[in-house]
């Protein structure tokens, strides 16, 4: 039956339903790119993030050197990270944003190079000699992990010992530039070594910067390096004046590490007071500074979704496209349906008014659900902010008043809830129109059916 | 008081020409006068029912009811007339498939706000002068054509309006069912109702004051 009314729906404008075919397969098509798009590994490393800011705690250290009254500062800054790595109370995760020199020559990369935008890669040269890098430690890789596309991750090994060489995986950006295996020299902190690439990483690969703000926390790691924060200790180069300066800004820098622990106050307490006695004992102070899961928990969906807006917003589109078309049907068949009940009513004496009153008294059903999805979107929010007296709290200690409470709601959950406003009311309309327009030329006494 | 002037009606046709069925089509219908039309089929006798109806104000022409312009009234005081003032027995009966024979024609009282035991008391009423008594309950698609035919009767006169345009009425009726429902007409036209009756039937003309046929777009005199 109602098949048999939608073919008659159909049959009767061919140049409209070919459009509306076209139509149907276009947004088709388009949803089926952006949801294999969305459902990329982008997603992945979204949730490694999401599985550090549920149930954790971070905190970042910093080293008092002003009270620092350790004879060796290196010894005391290896010591004090080999003493961290093997706490069971905390994870460490060591990242340390830096650069390697390559000297005399030139990184090979592909931005604002005419001649690789003409497909010339071999002739590709900018003006460029450093490659920002990320020195990260194993804590760190257990929870981010770096998916690479060709050749490989980083291994226990590699942070161990030193072989020589620093391995190095580039950003999916260098790919086309560099080869598996290729060796480059440059610098460090200063110092000359070489690099081995091991691996290129997936392209829209993305991963934590533990910014400050974990506003934009995320970032693509498309255009930099990684390398593993070896522990030298087991090298047995001998000592030099360059070398030691080398390892002092080495463990320097790369000893302000996160750490990462239940998200209780007794994990805090315990984390915090173990981490005071190993660095008394150690003779380097150490300051903590407390972030709190609800800043990472925020930015974490902030990045989720703003990385993937893009496509989600296309998804939609192509979505509320099919959408469209099939309302229009739904409606049309439905016209057909009550077609004969329209005209009696009119026969009968009811206005037009009334019929159409009633049309949309009919199809405020379609208007619940959306009610219900926008209702669910704002206890879902609400509920990312777990509790208003730990905002409370915030307030107090972060003095950011606007920020949480004003960022996530105003820009996100709100237009969220705006779009699916403008999608219910979409719905409610389209479904009515041709209805109602029917409707209103039935009174009109023009060319009706009849 | 029903006056037409100057009637013009077309359709245009698949080709894009317009096919002219009322031409110059001019009538007037004393006050408790009753008309019978006849013509052949495809004559346009419908197509006038439904521009005195008010359902139809597309056309050239006058049409006055009780001295006022039908024409230039909006939609909504043409439902209002047809509520009121108008019973239109359709060709297609053009009942309600979705309800029951009650609601069918219950809802031509509605607008008059009775109590709820009032309506059901004159519906049952109405469906006994049909010869319809006891079907209140039934749906549309359970009845027969004749069945329908007088549902569509019964809903056109019970609100008792002072004028009744009837589409071939007895179309679907026996010799023993019409001649009820034509005493019923009758005793209504006795009471002071108007009827313009569409029919094919002599003995439905007959109870009529004048017969006209229409031919060529107009009306002409038979009676
Ligand atoms: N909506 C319409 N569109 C196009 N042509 C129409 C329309 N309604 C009626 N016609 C044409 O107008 C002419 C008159 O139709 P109408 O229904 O008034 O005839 P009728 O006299 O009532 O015939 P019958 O006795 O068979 O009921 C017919 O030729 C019909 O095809
Ligand atoms: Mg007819």
């Amino acid at each position: 039956m109602f098949f048999k009314e939608l073919w008659l729906a159909i049959r009767r404008n061919f140049t409209l339903n070919l459009l509306a075919a076209c139509l149907v397969f276009f947004s088709l098509i388009l949803m089926f790119v952006t949801f294999f798009y969305i459902d990329s590994n982008r997603i992945g490393s979204i949730s490694a993030g999401d599985e550090v800011a549920e149930g954790a705690q971070m905190a970042l250290l910093v080293q008092d050197r002003e009270n620092s009254h350790v004879g060796d500062e290196v010894e005391g800054l290896r010591r004090m990270y080999e003493l961290m790595t093997v706490a069971e109370e905390f994870d460490t995760l060591m990242f340390r944003s830096d650069k390697i020199e390559l000297g005399s020559s030139f990184v090979r990369n592909p931005y604002l190079s005419a001649a690789y935008l003409f497909g010339d890669t071999e002739m590709v040269w900018e003006l460029d000699t450093e490659i920002v890098v990320r020195a990260i430690n194993f804590g760190f890789l257990e929870h981010f992990p770096l998916n690479v596309s060709q050749g490989r991750t980083f291994e226990e090994r590699d942070f161990e010992n030193y072989s020589g060489y620093i391995p190095i995986i580039l950003g999916s950006q260098f790919m086309p530039f560099y080869e598996i295996g290729e060796r480059l020299d440059g610098t460090f902190y200063n110092y000359p070594f070489q690099f081995e690439v091991i691996g290129f990483l997936e392209a829209g690969h993305s991963g934590p910067d533990f910014n400050w703000s974990p506003d934009d926390w995320f970032y693509s790691m498309d255009e930099i390096g990684f390398i593993p924060f070896i522990n030298f200790s087991q090298d047995g180069r001998g000592s030099s004046p360059q070398w030691e300066s080398f390892l002092s800004h080495y463990y320097f820098h790369l000893m302000q590490p996160w750490i990462r622990f239940e998200d209780t106050r007794e994990a805090l307490d315990i984390s915090f007071n173990l981490i005071a006695s190993l660095s008394d004992y150690v003779g380097m102070p150490m300051f903590f500074t407390e972030t709190h899961p609800i800043l990472i928990r925020n930015a974490v969906t902030r990045n989720t979704i703003a990385m993937n807006l893009e496509a989600i917003t296309t998804f939609m589109v192509a979505a509320f496209l099919l959408i469209s078309v099939v309302l229009y049907y739904f409606s049309k068949v439905k016209y057909l349906r009550k077609q004969g009940i329209y005209r009696s009513l009119s026969l009968l004496g009811v206005s037009k008014y009334k019929q159409v009153g009633l049309i949309l008294l009919e199809n405020a059903v379609f208007l619940v659900p959306t009610i219900i999805l926008v209702l669910y979107y704002l206890i879902y929010w609400s509920n990312l902010i777990v509790s208003w007296s730990a905002i409370s709290d915030l307030f107090d200690k972060w003095e950011v008043i606007d920020w949480v409470l004003f960022d996530p709601m105003v820009n996100m959950a709100f237009p969220i809830l705006w779009q699916l406003m403008i999608v219910g009311l979409a719905f409610y309309v389209i479904q009515n129109i041709y209805p109602i327009w029917k409707i209103l030329s039935v009174y009109r006494g023009g060319k009706s059916d009849a | 008081m029903l006056e037409l002037n100057g009637i013009v009606k077309g359709f245009s046709t698949n080709g894009g020409n317009v096919r002219t069925v009322l031409e110059e089509l001019s009538l007037t219908v004393g006050a408790k006068e009753s008309v019978a039309i006849v013509g052949r089929s495809g004559s346009g006798k419908s197509t006038l029912l439904k521009i005195i109806s008010g359902m139809d104000n597309d056309f050239l022409g006058e049409y006055l009811f009780n001295k006022e312009e039908m024409r230039r009234k909006s939609s909504d005081k043409r439902a209002r007339f047809r509520r009121e003032k108008l019973g239109f027995i359709t060709q297609r009966f053009d009942l309600l498939d979705d309800r029951n024979v009650y609601e069918n024609i219950a809802i031509a009282l509605s607008h008059l706000g009775l109590p709820k035991s009032e309506k059901k008391q004159k519906v049952a009423e109405i469906l006994g002068y049909v010869g319809l008594h006891g079907y209140e309950k039934k749906f549309i698609g359970q009845l027969s054509g004749g069945e329908m035919q007088r549902v569509s009767i019964a809903r056109a006169i019970i609100k008792k309006p002072a004028l009744i345009i009837a589409d071939e009425p007895t179309g679907s009726l026996d010799e023993e069912t019409r001649d009820d429902i034509l005493s019923l007409f009758k005793q209504m036209m006795e009471d002071g109702h108007q009827f313009i009756i569409v029919t094919h039937d002599k003995d439905v003309s007959k109870i009529c004051d004048r017969i006209l046929k229409l031919y060529r777009g107009t009306l002409i005199n038979v009676s």
